[in-house]
């Protein structure tokens, strides 16, 4: 769960100004796959949110593992 | 609970600048369906016209992928060569208007008296967003009747600048560094610690040899009574 959230939010943010950029460099076109651009803004933004959440999850998940193994706590709260 | 720090702030401010790209987007799409479809003709007032941008005729020019090339120097001209089919057609005014992402950024309009047929050039410039943002752009050229459109037609024009060299690419190439910088840091240590509050297991501070010391010392104070 944690750093899922985090991950979500930026992935969001980078799939956006990903698309943009390329917007920008003139190599997207709308009109092969999608009539709508939102429909196509829409579908990444939330591709990226997905994936860089799961991502993050793993990465903190991973992380506080560590934390907890240099701290010498019981991961599992038993000790 | 204190949590929106400088950091936090920075994320909710990116956030917020992205919900509001998000809305550009959304409002732009419905302007953009809002935009009259193209009209050839209307009553007696047929016309056909050829258009062209910069001397390139924009017919196959109306899609994104085969949009005209050009660049941000310089001014560009479009010409409209039309002409009645039947009667003779009345045009009073040839409009060209800059789209970006579905929004009109610009129009320019010149008005001419012609009837049965004429030509009609207009001079634009995409000077003001030179170094804002680049991309690809819809042009919109429309001819009218006393405000009724007799003709229109849409072509798509792939403006570049310098090197890519935009606020906007450079901003956004900015924001995506940041996001990454940002989705790394989740896997740091340190950084996880300190969130739970938990130190690094250390060795005691002094040795044991001092533990000795101590009850030595002590051992003969137990003995006196």
């Amino acid at each position: 769960m944690a750093g899922g959230g985090a991950g979500a939010a930026s992935g969001a943010i980078l799939g956006l100004a990903l698309l943009l950029l390329v917007q920008q460099f003139g190599y997207l076109d709308f009109s092969s796959s999608f009539e709508n651009p939102l429909v196509l803004l829409l579908v990444v933004v939330i591709a990226f949110a997905v994936v860089f959440g799961l991502v993050g999850r793993a990465l903190k998940g991973r992380a506080i593992r560590k934390a907890e193994a240099q701290a010498g706590t019981d991961p599992a709260g038993s000790g | 609970m204190g949590y929106l720090d400088r950091r936090g702030a920075l994320r909710a401010a990116l956030i917020a600048s992205s919900l509001v790209l998000l809305g550009f987007v959304v409002l732009s799409n419905s302007a953009a369906a809002a935009t009259p479809a193209p009209l050839q003709s209307s009553g007696n007032n047929a016309v056909s016209a050829v258009v062209s941008f910069n001397g390139v005729p924009v017919a196959t020019h109306d899609s994104l992928s085969s949009a005209i090339v050009t660049h941000f120097s310089g001014q560009f001209t479009t010409v409209f060569e039309w002409a009645s089919v039947g009667a003779p057609a009345y045009v009073n005014q040839g409009q060209v208007s800059i789209l970006f992402f579905g929004a009109s950024i610009g129009t320019s309009a010149v008005s001419v008296s012609q009837t049965g047929s004429g030509t009609i050039t207009l001079n634009n410039s995409f000077s003001q967003n030179q170094y804002l943002y680049e991309g690809v752009y819809d042009l919109h050229a429309v001819l009218t009747d006393n405000g009724s459109t007799v003709f229109s037609e849409n072509f798509f024009v792939w403006v570049q600048a310098t090197d890519h060299l935009t606020v906007v690419n450079i901003v956004l190439l900015l924001i995506i560094l940041l996001e990454i910088y940002e989705i790394a840091v989740l896997g740091s240590v340190k950084k996880a610690a300190a969130q739970l509050g938990l130190k690094p297991k250390s060795p005691p501070a002094n040795p044991s040899p001092s533990a000795p010391a101590a009850s030595s010392t002590e051992a003969p104070a137990e003995e006196k009574p």
